[in-house]
């Protein structure tokens, strides 16, 4: 019997089965926490990600020179505490993102009731695995918020309905609340749910409800206390409490941030629906099958599940200003949807439908063919990669690790063909398989996420990735700032470049930062860092430079199918990603140890 | 295309907000508000974005717009929602009322469009005060947060009343629109809103009319009250004055209408004698200019004084396409009148949110248009005492009470929550001078007003013989000539007080009434002031035809207000059968009486301003009076029909009907004639939309800098350009780009900002001038510093030698970084640290 299988079964005896299931939660726990949290603060802050640090930071540093912009009054207040409590590190940026996360990955067990036991567990393991999550907690932004916000207001809305309470949708309000300002999506994950509801009542065939008794009950709702909740709760957390009047701008920025979604995408922001299939096809495969399944049943929850499932894809699939995180809005439904498919296999029935057989055929040769391409690859140009900010995980043979795993899965797969051995087999085998396969992939993207490709531009999950060499960049200034005056951190430097971005924000320790537009013949200062032109800017006096990649990016627009193939195997292409360079000039005399004042003696 | 669409649907929504609060706070209407619901959604989100811009709470953007939206929907549904106890339901109304909201839309959307073509053919934001309100629109725009800052006066905010731009600019914000072309959206949409809100207006008092007096069924009241409606759209907002129609006679040179007639009518342009018959397209240029100034004051030796009245009227102010506060506010006026109306006409008094909503419409007022507040709150309080009068059955003084701290309470509302504004404006108002030596000429007057003038009087002949019975005649004589009487004797003492204190007044004075000036010994100035005197009140006295029929006009709307029948005090229920008018009666009774005594105040006292002359008073006072007597005239029509005998209505359908085409004469030439239509040739330009295209053939090199700036400048950046003279192309750039500029015209600024110009001003017009021409690069930096200059534009008018020497723009290139050079203009960035690093 399996650990899948034991957790299936109904009733246990108290001990074994709060052991049992305590054992299976700590260890997707774990599973979880490892890939939001390995190496958080390793890839430096992205542009995007920097402008929200920097309004924070500004909150506790008046008079630092960044200004930064608010995108979600709820990330903003996150980021100040954070920053309050922990220092104003990359890390510390991420954390309350990452908290959020894995909060978000729990969350199906609130819907236990529903879901039942083995349900539950199966859904918090495709969260916590599913690599659009894993992104989306690795980031500075405020869609896991969004989505517990959105879960607390659900939550409290059913426990009004079947309790009564006021107190209850003044709760649902203040999950609202937090919703609309964490993100400014959030009016269309909003909207998901409730089309949700309208399926589910669209599909009652068995007269659960009627128009009349819902109207009546829809009437007899006390609204009131839902804006009691709401209202204030935007004021006060939108304002810190009114710590940042400028939150409440923020809000409404949002809310235009959204509108302007609802007409166009924003440049360099890869298409919800790319990203999806490409990291979370597991979920979008299994939650279908779960959505057609649900929308079957009679259960006005599973109808409802199925509703919001279909229509959070949708929604994002066709609202023109979803990014790569809003995959969110749909991941977790569909998380909740997949489990009671995957459970479905393991029910003794005899229906099946009879190409299963050959579906099951069908996989194996695909599977083997992937598996025989990986290989080849591994063994005509193995790669050989390490960890950032880990130099104790350099050189592993990561292709090989995972080529290994896809060998496991096929056998895995033969292996429950073989032991059942008919169409209802082969049906099993393939989804079995298919379920193994896919954990397998989620696994190995989301820890290549948190690890190996976490400033990789093919990652198109997080666009516009900043890179490591920033940290070089620092380095290196902080090693002619010592040299300059003698400590690391006081040294002039001139910046062409935004005070709010990924570059400022690498630099936010140093004291002495003039950021500008141009330089020109009166600029002297220690260091100057200018992006990459045709020509070395004319300065005022002699300089010695070095070049730094930052930000590079990749849209996978205009591949020719094999390159596609290629990318959307192993995240890589021949087309380069573009990226933005800059050169630290440091002053010769610096650099060649000659001070101002005179030689080196 | 897709802006006009986005423009039109942005309004329509808006509209769509704000219906439920007017639907349940504005009871008193048979539309229930439809027809002022976009009026009253464009103020209510204008209202909540540019307060919570000002305090700080919200940025100027559009999701701040979208977040007052959401405000102002959020109370809409909140309060239709807890004012659900009476039986309306607002989708029943919409179904009972599904023509009318088709008609209503169908008026809108035709008007817009209509307008929109007109616009599209004459979209040049040049000459008039156009650049002015561009610049006002952009700096809205462009501040990132309120009071906006002014484009004309770098570091200082706006000193006017902006709410109008404020409103205009959220509406190019939600639908993208780019100011230039937002401008000539604003105008039709102004245009489709007043006459959406006067068939409305006129609508609900026609339906009120037939409700309370006649027995008509309700297909025949609605249809009545439908085309009363259209037509006083038309009287209002689309009818001209006779200039038109004089303007056509003039050019028909018709051989009974000799040099005699045009000499004795004395209208500047028209009263050259020797005319001969011109088809249209080849009258004069701008000749339907001349129906603003047709009011020709001169002084008693016949000489023609400087600055001419102006007597603007709506469709004149759309066909020139000034996007100027009075004609902002108009779709605002006819909200306010609604409201006074609903104030009357609704069953109950007030309640809190309706003193809540009324403090908002009319505060806003101010802060729209300042010359409109008092004219409309006075309506108001008025509307509020006939409405005692109607409880009561008639007038005891205590019945003043109420409404006046009703007034009061409502005009404390609108200070308080348009305080911000209050504490940055400055007003124009310096007090009240005497007008002695101007009378208006009846013809020159019935030029004017005629069409509505000879309606209404008959409607009052009308109702003054039906109701012969009630009428107070007495005490209505009392006060039309006790008001005249009062003007008379303030406009004397107010005289006699200036010539005394004022040797200047005096001089004007003796030199208008043709007697000698300077010179004079303390006597002879007794004597001549005496002999001035005798001189100017025998010139009034022959001169008194439009002071006579304006308080025959008063003391017959007085009479029938003021009914001889006092009913018994407090039992208001008793009392109500005692209605001796309906609501809607005494309302436009109201209309007529403020509409003659705002045209009779000005032949006596007018408003101290800038300009020293009664031109403006008489501009914002007859504005008000044409829109009160046009509603007035518009109702007037099917109450005459339905109160006079039957004999009269062929007479008086003739009369109306002559009216009606003598005052469409106007605007059917003026359009043809502003969209070329008449003289089009193939290389004139084709239509667009964007206000500033012209500039893009007239001035290349200007227009590509400009967008330049449009596309790059910082928000906060201070732009040097030349400075020069009103009404002109200079302030161009600063108006285009809403990037504020150290001096734009600087008479406009002198008049916005009355006694603190000149220290906030200081020396910035000279220097400007020697920033340019200055070969010192010492002091070019000197002054670029003090004004915290980031850009130089040199562009058309810069290089002209008229304003700068070759040698003072070379200087530039030597010490100032180029960043845009194409087409002979050249921008130059005032870096700071090459301001610091040079010498």
């Amino acid at each position: 019997m399996t650990a899948t299988t034991h957790l299936q079964e109904d009733r246990q005896p108290w001990q074994i089965a709060v052991s049992v299931e305590t054992f299976a939660y700590l260890a997707v726990f774990l599973i979880a926490l490892g890939l939001r949290w390995f190496n958080l603060g390793a890839a430096p802050l992205s542009d995007a990600e920097a402008r929200q640090a920097f309004a924070a930071w500004s909150l506790l540093h008046p008079a630092a020179a960044g200004a930064g912009s608010i995108d979600s009054p709820l990330t903003f207040g996150g980021l100040a505490l954070s920053f309050a409590l922990a220092g104003t590190t990359t890390a510390a940026a991420r954390f309350l993102p990452m908290l959020g996360g894995l909060a978000l990955a729990f969350t199906p067990v609130l819907f236990r009731d529903y879901l039942g036991r083995a349900g539950t567990w199966l859904a918090v393991l495709l969260l916590a695995l599913s690599p659009g999550a894993v992104a989306a907690s690795r980031m500075v932004g405020g869609a896991s918020y969004a989505m517990l916000g959105l879960v607390a207001a659900l939550l409290a809305f059913q426990r009004h309905l079947a309790t009564q309470q006021p107190g209850y949708l003044m709760l649902a309000g203040v999950g609202l609340a937090a919703s609309l300002l964490a993100d400014f999506g959030a009016p269309i994950a909003l909207l998901a749910p409730l089309l949700g509801g309208g399926f589910m009542l669209l599909t009652d065939e068995e007269g659960h409800f009627s128009w009349p008794d819902i109207r009546q009950q829809l009437a007899a709702i006390p609204w009131r206390y839902l804006w009691i909740g709401l209202l204030p709760a935007l004021a006060l957390i939108g304002t810190l409490f009114f710590l940042a009047p400028a939150g409440l701008g923020a809000l409404a920025d949002q809310l235009g941030r959204f509108a302007s979604g609802l007409i166009r995408r924003n440049p360099g922001v890869p298409y919800l629906g790319i990203t999806l299939a490409v990291y979370d096809i597991m979920l979008l495969v299994f939650g279908l099958v779960g959505a057609w399944l649900a929308s079957q049943s009679a259960s006005p929850w599973q109808r409802f599940l199925a509703g919001w499932g279909i229509a959070a894809l949708l929604l994002g699939l066709l609202y023109p200003g979803a990014g790569p995180v809003h995959g969110l809005w749909s991941i977790l439904p569909l998380a909740m949807l997949s489990a009671p498919a995957i459970l479905a296999l393991f029910e003794e029935e005899d229906e099946v439908p009879r190409w299963g057989t050959y579906l099951h055929g069908l996989a194996v040769i695909a599977l083997c063919g992937m598996f025989f391409a990986s290989l080849t690859r591994h063994l005509t140009a193995p790669r050989m990669v390490s960890l950032p900010g880990n130099p104790n995980l350099n050189n592993i043979p990561l292709d090989l690790i995972f080529t290994i795993l896809w060998l496991v899965a096929i056998v895995g797969l033969w292996f429950g063909l073989a032991s059942l051995w008919s169409t209802r087999a082969a049906w099993r085998g393939t989804g079995l398989g298919g379920l193994v396969i896919g954990l397998l992939i989620s696994m190995g993207q989301s820890a290549s996420l948190a690890s190996t490709r976490a400033t990789s531009a093919y990652d198109i999950i997080h666009p516009s990735p900043a890179q490591v060499e920033l940290d070089l960049l620092v380095e290196t200034a902080q090693e002619v700032s010592k040299l300059a005056v003698g400590n690391p951190r006081d040294a002039g430097i001139v910046v062409v470049a935004p005070p709010d971005g990924a570059l400022a924000w690498a630099l936010r320790d140093f004291t002495d930062v003039t950021y500008t537009a141009q330089v020109d013949a009166s600029v002297q200062s220690v260091m100057v860092i200018t992006p990459v032109e045709g020509t070395d800017p004319a300065l005022g006096s002699a300089y010695v430079g070095q070049d730094f990649p930052i930000v590079r990016r990749w849209l996978p627009e205009g591949l020719p199918m094999a390159e596609l193939v290629k990318w959307v195997l192993y995240r890589s292409a021949a087309s380069q990603p573009q990226t933005d360079w800059v050169i630290l000039w440091v002053r010769e005399d610096i650099y060649r140890l000659v001070p101002a004042t005179g030689p080196l003696r | 295309m897709i802006t006009v669409l986005g423009w039109y649907l942005a309004v329509t929504l808006i509209g769509a907000l704000a219906w439920p609060l007017a639907f349940r706070l504005l009871p008193g209407l048979p539309d229930r508000g439809y027809t002022l619901s976009r009026a009253l959604g464009l103020l209510l989100v204008g209202y909540v974005f540019w307060l919570l811009g000002t305090l700080g709470l919200l940025h100027n953007s559009v999701g701040s717009i979208l977040f007052a939206g959401l405000i102002v929907a959020g109370v809409a549904i909140w309060v239709y929602r807890t004012g659900r106890t009476e039986a309306a339901n607002l989708t029943d109304w919409l179904r009972g009322h599904s023509w009318f909201v088709v008609i209503a839309e169908s008026l809108y959307v035709i008007a817009f469009i209509f307008w929109v073509i007109v616009r599209a053919y004459n979209p040049d934001i040049s000459g008039t005060e156009k650049p002015m309100e561009l610049a006002f629109l952009n700096g809205v725009r462009s501040s990132p947060a309120f009071p906006p800052r002014d484009p004309w006066l770098s570091g200082y905010a706006i000193s006017y009343y902006y709410f109008g731009y404020v409103i205009v600019a959220l509406l190019a914000d939600l639908s993208g629109a780019i100011s230039s072309v937002a401008f000539n959206l604003a105008i039709p949409t102004l245009f489709a809103l007043t006459l959406l809100g006067c068939f409305g207006l006129i609508y609900n008092l026609v339906g009120v009319f037939h409700q309370e007096e006649t027995n008509a069924t309700p297909p025949v009241r609605h249809a009545v009250a439908t085309l009363s409606g259209l037509l006083g759209a038309l009287m209002v907002a689309v009818m001209g004055n006779l200039e038109g129609f004089l303007e056509l006679l003039y050019n028909l040179n018709l051989p009974f209408v000799g040099d005699r007639f045009w000499t004795w009518l004395d209208i500047e342009d028209l009263n050259v004698p020797g005319n001969t018959a011109t088809p249209p397209g080849q009258w004069r240029f701008w000749w339907w200019w001349r129906a603003s100034r047709v009011i020709h004051d001169r002084d008693l030796t016949g000489a023609s004084i400087g600055l001419q009245p102006i007597d603007e009227f709506p469709f004149f102010s759309f066909l020139l396409g000034d996007m100027h506060p009075h004609v902002l506010a108009l779709p605002f006026v006819m909200l306010a009148l609604g409201l006074a109306f609903n104030a009357l006409a609704q069953t109950d008094r007030l309640d809190r949110r309706q003193w809540a909503l009324y403090g908002l419409a009319f505060g806003g007022l101010a802060f729209l248009n300042t010359w409109d507040l008092p004219i409309y709150l006075f309506i108001l309080v008025a509307a509020l005492v006939v409405r005692r009068v109607r409880e009561a059955g008639g007038l005891h003084l205590k019945y003043l009470r109420d409404p006046l701290v009703a007034g009061g309470s409502i005009l404390a509302i609108g200070v308080i929550a348009y305080l911000p504004w209050y504490v940055g404006f400055t007003s124009q108002a310096g007090g009240i001078l005497p007008n002695a030596l101007f009378p208006t000429r009846l013809h020159q007057f019935l030029v004017m007003f005629s069409p509505f003038v000879v309606i209404l009087l008959w409607f009052l002949i009308v109702q003054a013989i039906r109701y012969r019975q009630r009428l107070d005649l007495l005490n209505a004589t009392i006060l039309g000539l006790g008001l005249l009487l009062f003007l008379v004797a303030l406009a004397f003492a107010l005289g006699t007080a200036a010539m005394r204190a004022d040797p200047g007044v005096r001089d004007f004075v003796f030199a208008s009434t043709g007697l000698p000036v300077g010179g004079l010994a303390e006597e002879e100035i007794a004597a001549q002031t005496q002999t001035a005197i005798r001189t100017i009140a025998l010139h009034r006295l022959n001169h008194p035809l439009t002071s006579v029929l304006l308080t025959a006009i008063i003391i017959l709307a007085l009479a029938r207000l003021l009914p001889q029948t006092a009913g018994p005090a407090g039992d208001d229920e008793a009392s109500a059968s005692l209605s001796p008018f309906s609501a809607s009666t005494g309302f436009v009774l109201i209309l007529i009486l403020t509409g003659a005594m705002l045209a009779l105040g000005p032949e006596y006292v007018y408003l101290r301003d800038n300009f020293g002359q009664r031109l403006n008073t008489i501009f914002k006072f007859y504005y008000a009076a044409w829109v009160l007597f046009g509603v007035a005239a518009a109702y007037a029509i099917p109450v005459i029909v339905a109160r006079q005998p039957f004999a009269l209505h062929l007479p008086f359908a003739i009369l109306i009907t002559l009216l009606v085409l003598a005052g469409s004469v106007y605007p059917a030439f003026s359009i043809l004639d502003r969209v070329g239509l008449f003289a089009r040739e193939p290389s004139d330009p084709l239509p667009t939309l964007d206000g500033i295209a012209y500039i893009e053939r007239q001035y290349p090199g200007d227009y590509a800098g400009i967008v330049w700036l449009q596309q790059n400048a910082d928000r906060d950046a201070v732009v040097l350009e030349a400075v020069g003279g009103a009404y002109s192309y200079y302030g161009r750039v600063s108006s285009a780009t809403g990037l504020p500029t150290v001096m734009g015209w600087s008479n406009h600024e002198r008049q916005w900002r009355g006694d603190l110009y000149d220290a906030l001003a200081g020396t910035r017009e000279t220097d400007v001038v020697e920033i340019y021409n200055t070969p010192s690069i010492e002091r070019a930096l000197e002054l670029l510093r003090r004004y915290d200059v980031t850009y130089v534009f040199v562009g058309s008018l810069e290089q002209s030698p008229a304003f700068a020497s070759p040698r003072g723009l070379a200087k530039f290139d030597r010490f100032l970084r180029v960043v845009y050079r194409d087409a002979g203009v050249t921008i130059y960035q005032v870096d700071s640290a090459v301001v610091e690093e040079t010498p």
